[in-house]
Formats: C-alpha cells, sequence, structure tokens
C-alpha cells in the first residue's frame, strides 16, 4: 500500500483510548447529573425537553463509546476457500460507462470460480438505456438479468437474480462499485465458518474530492466505516450496507431473501440472519470504490432513504423485541437505528434559546458560566474522541450536515408513524444542477428567527447576560446551518475581478497542497 | 536439588517459559520503541538543522521582533507606565526599602519567593525609586520574554506565524499591564517561557535538559506559582511518557531535586517566619466565573463589569472553536497537546487546590500561561485555509487592540488603583485639624507613597505599624472606642476605603449612622473616599488649609 493510499484509508486505523472513552462516558455522565440535579429548573416543559434530549445524547455518546471500545475479530478466514460465486450488479439506468467499468473490473477479480451477473433493472424502472445493459453484457460475455416484473425495488431485483443463480455464494455490487482484483480472496475464506452468513467491506467513495456534497458524503461514512462498523465486528453486529458485500445463499434464504419491504433493505435482512443465528464479519479494507452523491438533492434523498428505513426498524421491528438477537446485537442495532432520531433532539436544541428569545422562559436557570465548566470539558472531549477513533479522518462539514439534516430526519419520522409510502429512489451517479434551497427553508427560517428574537429580547431585557448567552447558542446552531444552506444554493459563477483572480504559481501551489 | 525439581510440574513450568518469553518479548519491544523514539530525535534535529533560517530571514525576524519590543515600550510610555501606583506596587517597594535581611524577612512574610526583591533592591539602588524606574524592570523582564515567545512558538509554528503571535504576546493588554507594574509577574513569564521552551526541546529533540533545570530553579525562586508550570509538566509527562526516551523520567527527577535543593533554603527560612503572615489580602474561594474571567482576562485584558460579563456571556461560541478542532488530518501533535496542557493544567489546578486547601485564585498567578495559550489557538488557526486563517488572525488583532483601548482609557478598569489622585485631592482639601482614615490598614503604603501633606494618617482597624508584620483583625464591638480614638481632636475624618477585607460596608454603615457626611468621591474601581464632619470645635471655612499651611511653613 502507498503511503497515498494510506492516507486515503486513514478511516481504518483510528485507534480508541480506553482511558479516553472511560473519561467521555464519565464527563457526559457529569454534565447529565449536574444539569438534571443541581441547577434550578425553569420552564417545567422546556426543562423537560431539554432532558430528554440530554438522556438522548446520553445514550449515544454512551453506545458510541461501547462499540467502539475494541477492535477484535474472531473470525476464522482460509485463504483457500475456493466455493464457487455469483457476482451481482445491481444496475436500474446508471450510466453505461459507470456499469462497465464496474463489469470489467468484477471480471478481472482474482478467484478460481466466479460468474459475473448484472441485474438489470432499467426495464422496470422504465429506464431509457437498459437495453444499453443487455448489449454491454453481450458485449463483456456478462449474463444479463434482465426483470420483467417490477416490485420491491433493488431488493426485489437481487431477489429475482437469486431464482436465476446458482452458486452458494453472492456478492452484490452497486453499479459504481468498482470491485479491486483481489476482492473475492479477501473475503470468500471467512465462509469456511458454515454458519457465516455474510461479509461486509467498506463503502469507499473515490469521488469525495468533486464538491462539497461528495467530500460531506464520505466524511460521514468514514466514521461508520472506520470505528463503528470495526466495533460492531468485535460484538457480532455488523450489517449489510447493500454494496461490496458478499452473501451466503442459505443464510439469505433462510432470512426469506432480501427483504422488500423496507427501503433500507439490507440493515432489516442483516437483522433476520442475525436472529436466525448467522454470523458476520466486517473486513476493514478499502476492496472497492464507488461514487458519492454528487448532489445535493441526491445526498437529501439518499439520507431520507436511510432514515426512513432505519427508523421503520424501531418502530415496526424493534430490535429489543426480537428474540434471536443477542443483547449486544439488539443494543447495536438499536444504537444505529435511534442515531436518526436525533433530528428531533436537534430541533429541541436549537429552539430553546429561540423561545428565550421571544418569550424569556428557560429550561434551567443557572449562573451560565457554571453550565459552561461543566460542558466545555464534555464536548472538547467527546470531539476529540471522535477525531481519534476515526484517525482524524471527521470533518466539522460532517457534523453540520448531520445537525442540519434535523428536519429531513423529522419528516421521515412522521411519515414513519403515520405508515406513508416512500419509493426506493437510486442516488442519481451524476450531479443534479438546480436551486435546492427549498430543501432548508427550516434552517434559513431559524437564522431570521434569530435575528427577530434578538431584536425583541433586546427591547425586552436589553443587554443582559442571558440574552447574550442565548444569542450565542443560537450563533452556534446558524454556524452548522451554513454549510448545509450554502451547499444547497444555485451555484453561480460569478466573474472575479482581475486582483481576485487567481496567478497559475497560486492555482499550482494550491494544487500541490490539496495532493499533499 | 532433584527433589525440588521433582516438585515442579511441566505445566507450572511450561507456564513460567511462556511467562519468561513474554517479559524478553516486552522487553524488546520496548527497546525497539525506544530505538524507534531515538531514530525520531535525530531526525528531528536533522530536519531542524535544514531548516535553519538564511540571512535574510534573520534579519526580518530581527526586525520583526525588535518592531514588537518597540511596540511594548511605546504603549508603555504613551498608556500605562504614568498610571498611579498599586497597593501591591507600594508594598514591594516598601519591602525593598529595608536592609537586604530585613526585607528578606518582610517578603517570607508576605509569602513571596525573593529573587524578583533582590533584583528591584540593587535596581532602586542604581536607578531610584521613582514610578518610572521600578515599573521599567518588569518591562525589562517582559522584554526579555517577547524573543523566547518567538522561540517557543516556532516548535509548532512556521516563522510568520510565529512572528505573528509573537506580536499578539506583545500587545497582551494582560500582559502589558504587569510590564507596567513594579511586581514579579513578568520574571515570573520569563523563566516560566524559558522553561517551556526546554521542556519543548526535550519532547521534540531530547536536548535542552540543562536549559530546563536552570530555568526550572530560577522560575522557582521568582514566584511559588511556577510550581504549578512544573505540575502542567509532569502530568503531560504521566500522560504521554511514551514520547521521551527511556532515561528521561529520571533526568526529570534530577531536576526536580536539584530545584528542590536549591530552594530548600528558602523554604527553611519562610517556615521559620511562621509560613505566612496576616498581611495577605482576603481572596474569596473562586467560582465558575472568576474560572472563566482568566481566560478572558488573559486574551482580553482587565475589562468593566459590564464588558467582561457581555464576553464571558457568550461562552457557548466556544463550541464554534470546538467544532473547528474537528479537520481532517489535524491531528494534535504531542507539541501542540503540551502547550495545551501547559494552558489548562495550571489553572484547573490553582481552582481546585482554593477548595481543597486555601482560596488562592487570581489570575495574575497563572500568567505564565498565556504564551502556551496564544500559541495554541494560533496554531488552530493556521491549520485553515490562509485567507481564512488570515481573517482570523486580523479579527483577533482587532479584537485585542479594541479591548486593549477600553482597558487603558475606562475608568472603571477593576486593576486601576487611583492612589496619586485620592492622595492630592485629599492634599487639596483637608485642613490641619482633619485626620486621614485608611482602611484596609494595608493600603496605607500606596496613599503614602504619594501623599506629601502634614496630616496623621490612621488605619482602620487601627495598626501600629512599628509591631512587624501582623494587621490586627477587624474587630466590630471595638470599632465605637477606636473611631472615638481616632476622631479626638479632629473636625473631619476623610475615611479612604479600598481593598475590602469583608468589613468595609460595616465601618462605612456606622459613619453613616453617626456623622454627617459632607462628601464623597470615587477615584477608580473600589477606591471610595467619604469624608465626614466629627468636630464643632471650629468653623471649618476659617482653617487654614493645608496649602495654606504649607505655604505659612514656607521661607
Amino acid at each position: 500500500m502507498t503511503n497515498h493510499d494510506n492516507k486515503r484509508f486513514a478511516f481504518l486505523h483510528g485507534t480508541a483510548s480506553k482511558p479516553l472513552l472511560a473519561l467521555n462516558c464519565v464527563l457526559s455522565v457529569l454534565y447529565f447529573i449536574v444539569i438534571t440535579f443541581f441547577f434550578q429548573h425553569g420552564n417545567i416543559v422546556l426543562f423537560s425537553l431539554l432532558i430528554a434530549g440530554e438522556v438522548f445524547h446520553l445514550w449515544q455518546i454512551i453506545g458510541y463509546c461501547y462499540t467502539v471500545w475494541e477492535k477484535r475479530s474472531d473470525a476464522v478466514f482460509a485463504p483457500y476457500f475456493s466455493k464457487s460465486v455469483d457476482v451481482f450488479i445491481t444496475v436500474a439506468g446508471e450510466p453505461i460507462e459507470i456499469i462497465e467499468e464496474t463489469a470489467r473490473a468484477a471480471l478481472a477479480m482474482d478467484y478460481p470460480k466466479f460468474t459475473v451477473n448484472i441485474l438489470n433493472d432499467g426495464f422496470v424502472a422504465k429506464k431509457d438505456n437498459w437495453h444499453e445493459v443487455v448489449e454491454l453484457g453481450d458485449k463483456l460475455g456478462i449474463n444479463v438479468i434482465t426483470r420483467q416484473v417490477p416490485g420491491g425495488a433493488k431488493a426485489g431485483n437481487i431477489n429475482n437474480a437469486l431464482k436465476q443463480t446458482k452458486s452458494p455464494y453472492i456478492v452484490i455490487f452497486d453499479a459504481d462499485h468498482v470491485p479491486y482484483v483481489s476482492f473475492l480472496r479477501e473475503v470468500m475464506g471467512y465462509f469456511i465458518d458454515p454458519k457465516m452468513g455474510f461479509v461486509q467491506t467498506p463503502q469507499y467513495y473515490n469521488n469525495q474530492g468533486v464538491n462539497r456534497v461528495t467530500q460531506v458524503a464520505w466524511d460521514q461514512q468514514s466514521l461508520f466505516f472506520g470505528p463503528i462498523m470495526s466495533g460492531k465486528n468485535r460484538l457480532g453486529s455488523v450489517f449489510m450496507c447493500g454494496t461490496n458485500m458478499a452473501l451466503s445463499r442459505e443464510a439469505l434464504s433462510d432470512a426469506g431473501g432480501m427483504c422488500e419491504f423496507n427501503i433500507a433493505e439490507d440493515f432489516l435482512t442483516s437483522l433476520f440472519m442475525h436472529e436466525r443465528g448467522w454470523k458476520s464479519v466486517y473486513v476493514p479494507k478499502v476492496l472497492a470504490e464507488g461514487l458519492a452523491p454528487e448532489d445535493f438533492l441526491s445526498y437529501y434523498k439518499q439520507q431520507y432513504r436511510w432514515t426512513r428505513g432505519s427508523l421503520e426498524v424501531i418502530f415496526k421491528f424493534n430490535p429489543l423485541f426480537r428474540r434471536g438477537l443477542t443483547f449486544k446485537q439488539k443494543m447495536q442495532y438499536l444504537i444505529s437505528a435511534s442515531y436518526y432520531l436525533s433530528g428531533s433532539v436537534v430541533l429541541i436544541d436549537a429552539l430553546l434559546p429561540i423561545i428565550f428569545l421571544f418569550t424569556g422562559a428557560t429550561a434551567i436557570t443557572t449562573s451560565t458560566m457554571t453550565l459552561a465548566l461543566v460542558f466545555t470539558p464534555y464536548i472538547f472531549v467527546s470531539l476529540y474522541l471522535l477525531q481519534t477513533t476515526s484517525n482524524y479522518a471527521y470533518t466539522f462539514q460532517a457534523i453540520s450536515f448531520s445537525i442540519s439534516s434535523f428536519f429531513l430526519q423529522i419528516r421521515a419520522l412522521i411519515a414513519v408513524l403515520l405508515n406513508q409510502k416512500t419509493s426506493f429512489a437510486i442516488t442519481s451517479k451524476q450531479a443534479i444542477q438546480g436551486n435546492f434551497l427549498y430543501l432548508v427553508v427550516p434552517q434559513i427560517a431559524y437564522i431570521v428567527l434569530t435575528i427577530v428574537g434578538a431584536a425583541v429580547a433586546y427591547q425586552r431585557e436589553g443587554l443582559s447576560a442571558s440574552l447574550l448567552a442565548n444569542i450565542a447558542w443560537a450563533l452556534v446552531t446558524v454556524c452548522c446551518f451554513v454549510p448545509f444552506i450554502y451547499a444547497a444554493s444555485p451555484k453561480i459563477n460569478f466573474p472575479r475581478p482581475a486582483f481576485m483572480r487567481r496567478t497559475k504559481k497560486a492555482s499550482h501551489r494550491a494544487a500541490v497542497e490539496h495532493t499533499s | 536439588m532433584n527433589w525440588f525439581r521433582k516438585k515442579i510440574s511441566p505445566k507450572v513450568r511450561a507456564n513460567r517459559q511462556a511467562a519468561r518469553t513474554q517479559a524478553n518479548a516486552k522487553k524488546v519491544a520496548a527497546h525497539k520503541a525506544n530505538e524507534s523514539l531515538k531514530q525520531q530525535f535525530i531526525n528531528a534535529q536533522a530536519e531542524l538543522k535544514a531548516d535553519r533560517s538564511t540571512l535574510a530571514q534573520r534579519i526580518y525576524i530581527g526586525l520583526g521582533l525588535l518592531f514588537c519590543m518597540a511596540g511594548a515600550v511605546a504603549i508603555s510610555h504613551f498608556l500605562l507606565i504614568n498610571n498611579s501606583l498599586r497597593l501591591d506596587e507600594s508594598q514591594s517597594i516598601w519591602q525593598v526599602s529595608h536592609s537586604f535581611t530585613g526585607m528578606l524577612e518582610v517578603v517570607a512574610q508576605d509569602v513571596h519567593m525573593p529573587l524578583y526583591h533582590i533584583i528591584l533592591q540593587q535596581w532602586i539602588f542604581f536607578f531610584g525609586d521613582s514610578t518610572t524606574a521600578v515599573r521599567s524592570l518588569s518591562m525589562i523582564f517582559f522584554l526579555l520574554t517577547i524573543p523566547m515567545v518567538y522561540l517557543l512558538s516556532r516548535q509548532i509554528l512556521s516563522r510568520r506565524w510565529a512572528l505573528a503571535v509573537t506580536a499578539l504576546f506583545s500587545f497582551s493588554p494582560f500582559m502589558n499591564w504587569y510590564a507596567n507594574e513594579a511586581r514579579m509577574y513578568t520574571l515570573l513569564v520569563l523563566f516560566a517561557t524559558i522553561n517551556q521552551y526546554f521542556f519543548a526541546r526535550i519532547l521534540k529533540y531530547n536536548k535542552g535538559w540543562w536549559g530546563y533545570a536552570i530555568s526550572a530553579i530560577f522560575g522557582a525562586y521568582s514566584h511559588y506559582f511556577f510550581m504549578f508550570n512544573l505540575l502542567a509538566q509532569a502530568t503531560y509527562y504521566l500522560i504521554n511518557h511514551k514520547s521521551f526516551v527511556k532515561g528521561a523520567f529520571k533526568r526529570f527527577v534530577a531536576v526536580m531535586v536539584a530545584m528542590l535543593i536549591a530552594i530548600s533554603p528558602w523554604i527553611t527560612y519562610f517556615v521559620m517566619q511562621g509560613l505566612a503572615s496576616n498581611t495577605r489580602p482576603l481572596i474569596e474561594r473562586p467560582t465558575a466565573v472568576n474560572f472563566f474571567n482568566v481566560y478572558s482576562q488573559f486574551l482580553f485584558g482587565f475589562q468593566t463589569d459590564a464588558v467582561n460579563t457581555a464576553i464571558v456571556s457568550l461562552w457557548p461560541l466556544i463550541l464554534i472553536v470546538a467544532f473547528f478542532t474537528v479537520k481532517r488530518h489535524l491531528k494534535l501533535e504531542k507539541t501542540v497537546g503540551y502547550l495545551l496542557a501547559m494552558s489548562f493544567v495550571p489553572i484547573v489546578a490553582a481552582f481546585a487546590l482554593s477548595f481543597v486547601v486555601t482560596p488562592f485564585f487570581l489570575s495574575r498567578y497563572m500568567v505564565s500561561a498565556i504564551a502556551p495559550l496564544t500559541i495554541a489557538i494560533a496554531w488552530l488557526i493556521s491549520r485553515y485555509r490562509r485567507n481564512f486563517a488570515v481573517f482570523l488572525m486580523v479579527a483577533w488583532f482587532g479584537i485585542v487592540g479594541a479591548t486593549f483601548a477600553q482597558q487603558v482609557n475606562s475608568f472603571d478598569t477593576p486593576v486601576k488603583e487611583n492612589y496619586s489622585v485620592a492622595a492630592k485631592d485629599i492634599e487639596s482639601h483637608a485642613s490641619i485639624h482633619d485626620v486621614i482614615v485608611i482602611s484596609s490598614p494595608f493600603t496605607v503604603y500606596p496613599f503614602e507613597y504619594y501623599y506629601n501633606g502634614p496630616l496623621q494618617i490612621r488605619t482602620l482597624p487601627l495598626w501600629d505599624r512599628q509591631n512587624v508584620g501582623a494587621v490586627p483583625a477587624f474587630n466590630e464591638a471595638a470599632l465605637p472606642q477606636q473611631v472615638d480614638q481616632l476622631k479626638q481632636g479632629h473636625d473631619y475624618i476623610y475615611l479612604l476605603l479600598s481593598y475590602d477585607q469583608g468589613y468595609e460596608k460595616k465601618i462605612q454603615q456606622y459613619f453613616d449612622m453617626r456623622y454627617e457626611k459632607t462628601r464623597s468621591e470615587k477615584y477608580s474601581d473600589g477606591l471610595m473616599l467619604y469624608v465626614y464632619r466629627v468636630g464643632y470645635d471650629t468653623m471649618p471655612e476659617i482653617l487654614p488649609t493645608v496649602q495654606n499651611y504649607q505655604a505659612q511653613q514656607s521661607p
């Protein structure tokens, strides 16, 4: 592996210092205890909401520390495992050149016995290029399975292919995920364990440098595929992520095939496999490279789909009540799925200062500096922990997008509670240009509310300490919203005046800095 | 021997062998790690050699440092040096006015290390005890610190950034205040910065042990709170001992032992003097507000209550700083971690000990944290894109400039003690039948420094200064008797109140309830004058004023 690769794949090598993890838990609990029991309560409704939010934060932090506590895998690996494999490339209208690259890479994999199949869903998805996929299959000598009967989206496509293939093992790639030559060699050996259900590898985005959206999409992934999945591996709770994975046909059949009634089909199928006693393993090596959503709308839709799917797991298939799961697995599914409830907590935290600005009501009544004394070490240690565990791959923009996604998470929550239908939308592989500000209206409204609220509060009580502290809290939230709003805004290339243009030398220097 | 061998089962033997192998493997691993660390140090030294400044760069750096020093001198000359002497400064002057042994005695009683006073005594011998002369010594220590801050910054920053940080430090409102005060704080900062620099060199290159040891000894003799500097380093060492080569621990212990031996004569003498005197001002137990005030003062200087409240109330904005630390590849280098330890451990430790031992939490005692704090913040900014980083630095300079201006110009800046104006004012208004009463008693020193009139200066509680050391405690029951004693034969009492020791209000109320208040004046924050009519023997308007009296006395 080259130095360049070492840097690209640094997210896989984060370390979790146990004393730091313990300290983070202690500080979180201390902070919670202090604000709950030692501060004077203000408005009871606001206080209850604040505490509910803090309980959620505590759950997430302790859950995170528990997950990343250690990296260990007891899975047995047989390097010369050679049973036959069906490789599935799921396709639904992606550009033909992207599919071709993936197909060629799949054919080039080093393994004794495998068949590459393109699962062409373009016909049922009414995509124009579905017949081009068939032609591509002919050109490359690949079996193309074109579905005629719609239903079940990607899961339906896979289930359809399962009926037409026979190998005991299946490997799935999205159309844009180009496997390395060594993929099968590195993955299939884990199936020497007859109870191995599936093997997951990281979903790496090689277009992360294209723009802000791709970069953030990857930054968020890096935390998940770095420390979190490695931790889940230790706890036997890895879940499938839809691509770059290998499955046992027997295990999949036992779970009833890929789950077609949830838009996060991979998540739920993993749960079904685990509750039937199948094992899973995560291989912390990048063995395929894919594409991140390149525009704000695609990112938004992808996040919405993941949120909706995960929340459905909580409300319809709550892991706590699934009998076959171990306690560790129950906890891990619950921690992962409940992450998407954070939208409601973000809303509560964001609204508390706004409510103060307009009404003067507060959740707690205390010296703002005492709050600072317990809050500051807690937040700095939490963020430092995030950095060390992700091996310094995580970014503020990733945090910003996570916080700013509160509204889509709330929308997804409402959709789940009201049982609204959501169609499976494939993440676009090409950037869609446009103005997506309509997707960030709540965030813009928040900024307006902050300004108006500040004026109202100033009229009411002058430049008091409480007013300043609450404005500062609101500004923190505004700072988190700004990158999200900027990403949603239309990109206008204003001609720059001559003095602002970069010289060739400066451009070269910037390029070198970026590369290095 | 055979009977013994037979008793050891093969399993036990195998376990022992495994334990031996494991221990050997650990030793080998530790040796390898140590060798790798040594290689890292060699590489770092080679990098340092390769990065030596060219002549042009040296001139550029030299000019930059000269600009910083000149700036500090200009600030002092135009804005600060002529401020009224503060209580602590007057005490310094009073203490060094004794014989050498007498000075050591009063310094020990005042709970201070003697190095500054020894130097000050010699300084006054050559340059006199005018305000400008005594304060210049602190300014010299400050000017010597400036290049040290540059060298410390260079451990983690480029030349330009190091110069920018040095400029920020040079124009720091907090540092400039103490650079113009006849106290030991800039001496403390000088040795603390030298010590921090050598520790950083040990950490980075495994070099600088002698410099570290010598600066530790001198630092310990400059102020008791230098120990917090060493405590922070010890904490850092305990957490990151793997960053140091084998044998570093022994050397650190040797340095500490040498330092303790060096200061032991003074500590013995201090203990023999009875540990502490009653002359210490009352320091209250710190609160969370005090904790954050320390950082607010380090960064923005001394501000009025209103401005300070505004600054510290905006603390949630720290969260934005916290978010900015989450950046790709923004790894906390070991030297940065060390500077962070130097910025926070002393303050946290002093805060905690103020609860456990006795309250002593004052920002000036922790002044050695300013340079590391400034450098660490600048390091974070320097990791961002150039334009953004430059914007942040310019904003920082702007804020520092604005808060400095506010500190200098505001009448209510809390550290200002306008005893000179108070003395001149009383001198011009009081008659020879009046008496000046000062409380707290030890504030008599700065007042006396400026007061040239003939009136009696008394204190409340009554204090006979011929009895060394002890300021009598306030006794409410004895107050009427003491006031009666004071007013005896006088028409007006000029009651000058400052440095509230917990009884100021009681004294004021006592006078308010019994005597006619004819005047009140505020000279600076916490320095109040109240004039009470206590006698009616003579008509005040026909009495000669002090000026008239002096005019009559003069030929």
